[in-house]
């Protein structure tokens, strides 16, 4: 268990131990940063404010229950981004204070062809174009999307699922369910 | 993001969901507790964030050729994109041209449209050559106005040419053309 193996490790002992909880959790923070911040930098912030604590804790014994570390990661990105909404100034101070301490392991981000995503978004029946447009780009709710569609939620829900399904077979070359 | 559910049951349309914000803040901790547990999950999220970050960078760089709102006309605004837009009406035809600075053409298409099972949106030269054709394309701006958004680096390729938007409804198996809209593509200029 990796998070075990750094607690129970001289600190800093552990550096290949470190660096793959890293790689197994900084692209889960950095979506959770994406997802709440909904910005791309301070993702990335959160990500490193979150390594920090997380290594430092675990190297000093201060993770009590090291086998639910997912649980304790995702609480630590809970609090230091709510931390990051409420003061902007605050989130400068730590990556300057902290900079020098951070782990340098770039977390693996999927790539797309983006001409072919164009493609096959362009190919895609109207419907479905719109409804990925207005969820992505206008970022629309379902509720509101539904309004307009004169449909009902859960099934802008489902349309969304088999548009962006449909969009991701095509990118890929699967097949679509 | 090839199934319906993971290996311990969580299902990929909440992972959508969640990303989409369409889930009450008790459900989207759930899911957030789950990605944090499950890494197939957390690939799942991944590919759904890349698909949509994808498709919103598709938009904004003025390459999807939509039937759009002015929801996203105004942010598309606010994104930088150099938008030109033509209102040509029914039964004439209006004079159109693609300008360098120009990323996105849009037309405004005005007419009655409700009631209809099914439009269809065909884009014809004056000679008959159907240039494209978009079924059962969604009403997002109304029943009275149509707004379609066509790359202006697509347009650009059209030589001189006289183009018609035809917009035809059908109401059971009955098809009508509810209105034609003429454009006299000038080809792309220069200043």
């Amino acid at each position: 268990m990796l998070a075990d193996a750094i607690a129970s490790a001289a600190p800093g002992a552990a550096q290949e131990e470190e660096a793959e909880l890293y790689r197994r959790f900084a692209p889960r923070v950095r979506l959770y940063g994406l997802r709440h911040l909904r910005d791309a930098a301070a993702a990335q912030d959160l990500v490193q404010e979150v390594f920090i604590v997380l290594i430092e804790r675990l190297r000093c014994g201060g993770v009590r229950n090291v086998e639910a570390i997912g649980s304790f990661i995702l609480g630590t990105s809970r609090t230091i981004a709510a931390d990051l909404r409420r003061t902007h100034h605050r989130r400068e101070r730590l990556t300057e204070t902290f900079a020098d301490r951070t782990i340098s392991v770039t977390p693996r981000e999927p790539m797309l062809d983006k001409a072919r995503v164009e493609d096959c978004l362009n190919s895609l029946p109207p419907r479905d174009r719109a409804l990925l447009v207005l969820t992505f780009y206008a970022e629309k709710k379902a509720a509101d999307i539904a309004s307009t569609f004169e449909m009902a939620s859960g099934a802008i829900r489902v349309a969304r699922h088999r548009a962006l399904m449909r969009l991701r077979a095509c990118v890929t070359g699967e097949s679509s369910r | 993001m090839t199934g319906e559910r993971c290996a311990r049951g969580a299902s990929f349309g909440d992972l959508l969901d969640y990303w989409a914000d369409d889930l009450g803040q008790h459900d989207a901790e759930r899911v957030e507790a789950h990605v944090f547990e499950c890494v197939e999950c957390a690939n799942r999220l991944a590919d759904i964030a890349t698909m949509a970050d994808a498709v919103a960078e598709a938009v904004r760089g003025a390459r999807v050729q939509s039937v759009i709102s002015d929801a996203v006309l105004n942010k598309l605004s606010r994104d930088g994109v150099r938008i030109r837009t033509f209102t040509p009406e029914p039964g004439s035809f209006i004079p159109c041209a693609i300008w360098p600075e120009d990323d996105l053409i849009v037309s405004r298409l005005r007419g009655d449209f409700s009631g209809y099972d099914e439009l269809t949106l065909v884009l014809k030269g004056d000679e008959g050559l159907e240039l494209s054709r978009n079924v059962d394309i969604p009403l997002v701006s109304g029943t009275h106005e149509i707004l379609t958004a066509t790359s202006a680096s697509h347009l650009r390729r059209l030589p001189s040419m006289r183009l018609r938007l035809i917009v035809s409804g059908k109401r059971g198996a009955i098809e009508d053309v509810i209105g034609e809209y003429g454009l006299e593509h000038g080809g792309a200029m220069s200043r």
